[in-house]
């Protein structure tokens, strides 16, 4: 089973999206994963919890109300460009997309109904990309770690 | 006013009679006109036709017809003759009648020229026997072969009492035939009925 | 009473002189005889002057062969003759009775010849009656003349009463299929959450179970014969549960289940494919993506009337606005499941051609009349009974593709079966790509 090695590292993985059902069905997911999950139903509540905690990896519903997705993730990105943002996103609003990717505060996007495997598959590689950017950002601190 | 009732067998014999010397003379006088030969025939007789208040013009004709035209005779002896021609139309009677060329406006005179020519004909024959003057005024075109068939039928007709009779007129040498159909108003009807019986009298 | 003596002849024939119409009289040959103030006023010859000469030595314009037929006619017969202005307007050749205010050039003329007798009873000769019906035939002529105008305004109107009509029916139907499209969108989206989740809730309970029955077989194997003797109520329990087969039928159930979950995926999947809601602009698209998203929204129509044989080709996408072929597909498709009958067959090619793409949708069933085949284009044209289709689906189908610089044709045998073939250019000409007009798009 999943337990926690020490020699693994963690990563903090923050969930946003107004459905709870999503959160938890995203939460069994990753049960077996080094992530320290922090849930949250809207974007005020994820500022909130950015503020409190270093975040390495968001996963965010594009459409959510009063605060959408890429102005959370735009926001997040401007306070902090190493943490990866994820969208996820059941409208497939292309335009709004790839203008996202090109302005560069999203690593990628995901569309729903998600494949449970690209989901991992994606955070994965976004947290690999993680890495090498803090390298190429701060090569001192890989020395130190 | 008399009213017309419907004619005895005896009646309607002697009116054949009648109407065959008149048209007998009529073909006589046309064929002299053409130079060819000329049948009057007078296959039906209506002495009475009285359908839903209004003349109508019968069946095989109205199916048969292209362009009606009618001409009115007045006088003692009053009514309207109608002259159904059918798709032969009067081309073959061109020559005869001195026209030439085949315009639309030629076709129509010509048509009317027959008209006024046959009912000119057998009505004066029918005048004759009966031994009264008769008029008649310009005769024009009812019924147009552009209009559909239907608009035969939807001519209205006054006087729902009338005696009509039937004629057929043939020119074989030149394959024309064309149908008339008299109609002579209740009023007067009287005066051929009068004839008729005085010739029964006279038998 | 009057007596006719007291008329003399003088008076008589000063009446005929003065009358206000033409009156001729001439014999047998046509010579005349008497003319009268008519005639003289406007031929501009004098009675002396037209007496004693035949008609045509006076009157040139008169046809010779006819008149004399006339006039012979007239005299055998002893009845009488007519013309009218309608078929025969100037039988004489005189100048319009209206010389300032009239619009025509000469007098209108109706004519009447009548026998004429001497006194013993026999044919003296024909009189002629001319009377003057300019008035009346020039108004005549203005009534045709407006008439004819209003009958062509009447049918131009008539026509663009049926070209609005077209035009409107065209927008409503594609004001429908833009309302549907929203819809499917929307219902789509709310559709891919729960789906979304339950899809991977499936997948954690999956694993879930992997780890509970390891956890049921370790504790089956750590008892041994005393507990299961010591604790007869778990066999029992075991049994009532009916375990091993419910144990075996959970892979089954959840295979199954999420089975189903795919299903729902791939259907919205295409709904939304189909609909294409997110573009009414010209994109470059997948033509055989778009047949199949098409067939499988409409599957359920299909299926049960013909099996679908696809022969795709070789094909590269093309420069078009996706939805609206996709709605043409529809439109073939459909017309193809309701031609055909027992073993129906739809038979789908594609492949390039001339610069472009084709597709044909096959059918074997009964085919269109050759007498009809040049209108099913036509808007409102259909053969199937009221309520059964608007009859507007092929027309509208056909200008997509015209839009689209396409053409579709159709090729069909009665009893045998119909070919729709729809051709599309690989690309657009460059002014029309460029331009996203959402009203002239749909």
């Amino acid at each position: 089973m999943n337990t926690t090695e020490l020699s693994e590292k963690r990563y903090t993985v923050m969930l946003v999206d107004d459905e709870e059902s999503i959160l938890n069905s995203l939460r069994r997911l990753l049960r077996g994963k080094p992530y320290d999950l922090l849930l949250a139903t809207s974007g005020a509540q994820a500022l909130n919890l950015f503020e409190l905690h270093p975040i390495d990896l968001i996963v965010c519903d594009a459409r959510m109300p009063f605060m959408d997705g890429p102005t959370l993730l735009r926001e997040v990105h401007k306070r902090d460009p190493h943490c990866m943002n994820i969208l996820l996103t059941g409208y497939a609003d292309m335009s709004m997309i790839t203008q996202a990717l090109s302005d560069g505060y999203i690593f990628r996007y995901i569309s729903k109904p998600w494949k449970d495997e690209e989901l991992q598959l994606t955070l994965d590689e976004a947290l690999e990309m993680q890495c090498v950017l803090r390298e190429r950002d701060n090569p001192k601190k890989l020395i130190s770690e | 006013m008399e009213t017309l009732a419907a004619l005895t067998e005896d009646q309607r014999d002697a009116l054949q009679e009648l109407m065959n010397i008149a048209m007998g003379q009529a073909a006589e006088r046309l064929a002299r006109l053409t130079n060819t030969m000329v049948t009057l025939s007078v296959p039906f007789i209506h002495p009475l036709i009285r359908e839903q208040d209004n003349l109508l013009i019968p069946d095989h004709l109205r199916r048969s017809s292209m362009i009606v035209t009618r001409q009115s005779f007045l006088g003692e002896l009053r009514g309207e003759v109608f002259v159904c021609f059918g798709s032969m139309g009067a081309d073959k009677l061109a020559e005869l009648l001195g026209y030439s060329d085949g315009g639309p406006a030629q076709q129509e005179e010509l048509m009317l020229d027959v008209t006024n020519i046959l009912s000119g004909a057998c009505i004066s024959g029918l005048a004759k026997q009966v031994a009264i003057q008769v008029s008649y005024d310009a005769p024009s075109i009812l019924v147009h072969r552009e209009e559909s068939a239907n608009a035969l039928n939807e001519l209205n007709l006054n006087e729902h009492l009338a005696m009509v009779l039937e004629i057929r007129f043939e020119v074989q040498a030149h394959q024309f035939s064309c149908d008339l159909l008299i109609c002579i108003t209740e009023r007067t009807a009287g005066v051929v009925v009068r004839a008729i019986d005085r010739l029964l009298y006279e038998l | 009473m009057t007596d006719n003596k007291a008329i003399s002849r003088e008076t008589l024939e000063s009446m005929l002189k003065a009358i206000n119409m033409g009156v001729l009289l001439v014999d047998h040959d046509c010579k005349v005889l008497f003319s009268n103030h008519f005639m003289s006023i406007n031929s501009g010859r004098s009675a002396e002057e037209l007496v004693g000469r035949t008609l045509f030595e006076v009157f040139p314009e008169l046809p010779e062969v006819w008149t004399r037929q006339k006039i012979n006619s007239v005299v055998t017969l002893q009845n009488f003759a007519f013309t009218s202005w309608q078929q025969r307007p100037h039988l004489f050749n005189f100048e319009s009775t209206r010389p300032i205010s009239g619009l025509v050039g000469h007098m209108y003329q109706n004519c009447t010849f009548f026998p004429v007798q001497d006194a013993d009873g026999g044919s003296l000769g024909v009189g002629l009656a001319i009377s003057d019906t300019t008035d009346t035939a020039a108004r005549q002529l203005e009534l045709t003349h407006l008439n004819e105008l209003l009958e062509e305004e009447k049918s131009a109107q008539a026509l663009l009463i049926a070209r609005l009509e077209e035009a409107q029916a065209q927008l409503l139907q594609s004001e429908k299929m833009a309302a549907i499209g929203q819809l499917a969108a929307g219902v789509a989206h709310e559709i891919n959450n729960p789906i979304g989740f339950v899809c991977s809730n499936v997948n954690s309970l999956r694993r879930y179970l992997v780890d509970l029955f390891a956890l049921l077989d370790a504790y089956e194997q750590a008892s041994d014969e005393k507990h299961a003797q010591a604790h007869p109520e778990l066999a029992a329990m075991r049994d009532k549960a009916d375990y091993d087969f419910m144990r075996q039928d959970i892979d089954e159930l959840i295979v199954e289940s999420v089975e189903g979950l795919d299903r729902v995926t791939r259907i919205v999947k295409d709904l939304r494919e189909f609909s294409h809601v997110d573009s009414y602009e010209w994109q470059l698209a997948d033509l055989h993506k778009g047949l199949d998203s098409t067939l499988n929204v409409i599957w359920n129509e299909i299926k049960f009337k013909a099996q679908v044989i696809k022969r795709y080709g070789d094909i590269e996408p093309i420069e078009c606005m996706g939805s609206q072929i996709n709605q043409v597909f529809l439109n073939l498709l459909i017309n193809a499941s309701h031609a055909v009958g027992v073993d129906g067959e739809i038979i789908i090619n594609s492949g390039r051609e001339d610069g472009g793409v084709f597709v044909e949708v096959v059918d074997n069933g009964h085919g269109i009349p050759l007498d009809i085949q040049n209108r099913i284009f036509e808007p409102f044209f259909t053969t199937k009974p009221v309520g059964m289709g608007s009859g507007l689906g092929l027309s509208l189908s056909y200008s997509i593709i015209v839009k689209h610089h396409g053409r579709l044709t159709v090729e069909s045998e009665p009893g045998r079966g119909s070919c729709f073939r729809a051709w599309l250019p690989l690309r657009q000409p460059q002014v029309q790509a460029h331009a996203t007009s959402a009203v002239e798009g749909c």
